[in-house]
C-alpha cells in the first residue's frame, strides 16, 4: 500500500528510528556525564529527532521525541520521578524550537541543533528549580550551556552529512513518501 | 550548491552569538566570586525548609568537622559542618554528586542532591570579583 499520508515503509522506517533512539538513549545515560551534574549526556538521540524533523514531518518528528523520552525512562526505571519530567519538559521546549527553526533557510541542521540543545537544558534546569523549589539550581546552568552547546552543534553537523549522503532521502524515494 | 561557508552562515553567526553567552556564563561560574556571607546555611526538601536542621548557623562551629544527619526524599544524608562551611558527607543516592561537590563556603553555589530533592545553600548576597 503506498500512499503519502499512511505509508507502511514509513511507518518501518519510524519505527526503526525509534529503536534506535531508545537504544542510543539508554546506552548514553551509561557514560559518565559530561558535567558536576548528573544528566548532561550526549543527546545523541537528538541527531534522530532532527533528521526526523527534517526528512518525515512534524508530528512524526513529534511522537519520535515524545515517544523517546516515554520509552528511555520506562526501560530506566525512572518513568514519574524528576528526572522523567525534567526530560519531558527539556523533550518538548526543545523539539517547539527546532520544529520552527528548522522552517527557515537560514539555518541549517546545525544551528537548529544547537539552539535545540542549549533550550533542552535549560529547560530541565528549570524544571528542576521548580521541583525542588529553589532557583539556586539555574548556577548548574553555567556548566550546562556550554556543553549542550558544543554537543547541539557536533550533533547538528552529523544531521547535516546525514542528509547530504542522502541515505534516508533514497528511502523514501524508493517507497513513495 | 551554495558552498560550505555560505550554507552554514546562519548557523556561524548564531553560534557565535551564544559562544559569547555560555562562555560570559561559564566564567561567571568559575571565577572566584565574592559576595557577603551570613554564614548561615539553608537546607531544604522540595524547596521546604526542614524543621530540624533547616537553618544552620555556621559561625557557631570550630576547625573540626562535626557531623549530622539529615533525611531526605528517599534516604539519608551525613553533613558535615565545620566554621563557616558545610558539605555532604555521605549520600543514599547512585550518583554522589552531591558528595562530589565538596564543601561550599559562599552563597550562590549550591549543593544539590537530586534523588532526595534535598538543596542546601548558604544564604546571603551573591557577588561578583569582577565587574564588567
Amino acid at each position: 500500500m503506498k500512499g503519502k499520508r499512511f505509508n507502511v515503509y514509513k511507518m518501518t522506517l519510524l519505527a526503526i528510528l525509534l529503536a534506535l533512539a531508545v537504544a542510543l538513549g539508554v546506552a548514553e545515560s551509561f557514560l559518565p556525564p559530561l558535567g558536576p551534574v548528573g544528566g548532561v549526556r550526549l543527546g545523541l538521540a537528538n541527531l534522530l529527532v532532527l533528521l526526523c524533523l527534517y526528512e518525515l514531518g512534524f508530528f512524526e518528528a513529534l511522537f519520535l521525541d515524545l515517544a523517546k523520552v516515554l520509552l528511555v525512562n520506562l526501560l530506566r526505571g525512572t518513568f514519574l520521578q524528576m528526572g522523567f519530567w525534567m526530560s519531558l519538559a527539556g523533550a518538548a521546549a526543545s523539539f517547539l524550537a527546532m520544529a520552527i527553526l528548522c522552517r527557515f533557510r537560514f539555518l541549517t541542521e546545525t544551528g537548529v541543533s544547537a539552539v535545540g540543545s542549549m533550550l533542552h537544558s535549560f529547560a530541565q534546569v528549570a524544571v528542576g528549580a521548580l521541583i525542588l523549589g529553589t532557583p539556586s539550581v539555574f548556577y548548574y546552568y553555567c556548566f550546562l550551556m556550554p556543553v549542550s552547546l558544543v554537543t547541539g552543534v557536533l550533533m547538528g553537523l552529523l544531521a547535516n552529512r546525514i542528509r547530504a549522503s542522502k541515505i534516508i532521502a533514497r528511502i523514501k524515494q524508493n517507497h513513495g513518501f | 550548491m551554495r558552498p560550505f561557508w555560505k550554507k552554514h552562515l546562519g548557523d556561524a553567526i548564531v553560534i557565535s552569538v551564544f559562544s559569547v553567552l555560555a562562555l560570559s556564563l561559564a566564567l561567571y561560574a568559575a571565577l572566584p566570586r565574592g559576595g557577603s556571607s551570613s554564614h548561615q546555611a539553608e537546607i531544604t526538601l522540595d524547596g521546604k525548609r526542614l524543621e530540624k536542621n533547616g537553618l544552620v548557623d555556621l559561625s557557631s562551629y570550630g576547625e573540626e568537622e562535626t557531623y549530622f544527619t539529615i533525611q531526605g526524599y528517599r534516604g539519608e544524608m551525613k553533613i558535615a559542618v565545620k566554621k563557616d562551611a558545610i558539605r555532604v558527607a555521605h549520600s543514599d543516592c547512585p550518583s554522589q554528586y552531591c558528595v562530589h561537590q565538596g564543601w561550599i563556603e559562599k552563597p550562590g553555589r549550591p549543593l544539590v542532591c537530586a534523588y532526595n530533592h534535598i538543596v542546601i545553600s548558604i544564604l546571603g548576597e551573591e557577588g561578583a570579583d569582577i565587574i564588567l
